[in-house]
């Protein structure tokens, strides 16, 4: 089969590589993973539950994101990575008065949900107590099996 | 030889992509290497104790490092350091970064090229500092596979 980029991006996104965790001790080469990142698409509305559904394949969270895509006000907004469950995965990252454009880091990501199955849906709690709550919300994370 | 997915984490896993600083000029593709994560889990480690992972699969340099805190509440005195060597000898690659409530997430504010380069077979060294709590954590280290 010829060589083409399409296709080897496709086999790029199918299989990043995992990473697994380690204690102490030797470095094991499955331990080597690639991290990726998932941009979520969050649109302006009302507060409510922004579900991304069918997760290819299993990962964890390891770090996570916002960035505005218009200006929020000076409003209490914030956006929460969550799982299916409703289970908070990093805390709500406010976007008060932060302007258009502005990168907002999570402060906090809870182990105990930072993984998410196979086909499992990732949930961002949106809310919007004024202005606009527009932004991308970016999540980096490791493939695990 | 046939298909895996076990064959194609480990061939990923194995082929990480080189990449290289780069002076002004020419960007060739050689500088466009993908990253990797290495998620280094620790206990509730003693103050002023060194906890050593060793024999790195290949070289690499370290771009960015973070901690997530587990396991219940630690103390604002508690910090973890990446080292290349125990203290006393080596370089501290990154800042101390605090080990304090749960969950939390701490990014180091330092990033010393003396020590981000480790070679093949090297260990890497998390330093603690324990004034309470406890210190359960993930220190995440980002890198980039260098030739």
């Amino acid at each position: 089969m010829a060589y083409s980029v399409a296709a080897a991006q496709a086999w790029l996104q199918r299989e990043i590589a995992s990473g697994a965790q380690i204690a102490a001790g030797a470095i094991a080469l499955a331990s080597m993973g690639t991290p990726a990142v998932l941009s979520l698409t969050i649109p302006d509305g009302a507060s409510a539950a922004v579900d991304f559904t069918g997760l290819p394949f299993a990962l964890r969270v390891i770090d996570a994101w916002v960035v505005t895509t218009a200006n929020p006000g000076v409003f209490a907004n914030t956006m929460q990575l969550r799982t299916g469950a409703d289970a908070n995965v990093t805390d709500a990252i406010s976007i008060n008065g932060v302007g258009d454009a502005a990168v907002v880091r999570a402060a906090s990501i809870d182990d105990a949900t930072h993984e998410f199955a196979a086909g499992a849906t990732m949930r961002v709690a949106r809310v919007r107590l004024g202005g606009a709550a527009a932004c991308i919300f970016n999540v980096k994370y490791l493939r695990v099996v | 030889m046939a298909y895996s997915v076990a064959g194609s984490q480990a061939w990923g896993q194995t082929h990480n992509a080189n990449s290289a600083a780069l002076a002004a000029g020419a960007i060739p593709v050689a500088s466009l290497g993908n990253k990797g994560v290495l998620a280094l889990g620790f206990g509730d480690i003693a103050d002023a104790t060194d906890v050593e992972y060793t024999l790195l699969p290949f070289k690499i340099r370290v771009l960015d490092v973070w901690t997530v805190k587990t396991v219940g509440a630690g103390n604002a005195g508690n910090t973890v350091t990446l080292r290349t060597a125990a203290a006393g000898a080596g370089t501290a690659v990154t800042s101390a970064m605090v080990l304090n409530a749960d969950a939390s997430v701490t990014r180091t504010t330092v990033i010393d090229d003396a020590g981000t380069d480790f070679g093949a077979t090297a260990s890497l060294f998390l330093r603690f500092a324990k004034l309470g709590g406890v210190n359960n954590g993930i220190v995440y280290v980002e890198y980039f596979r260098v030739a």
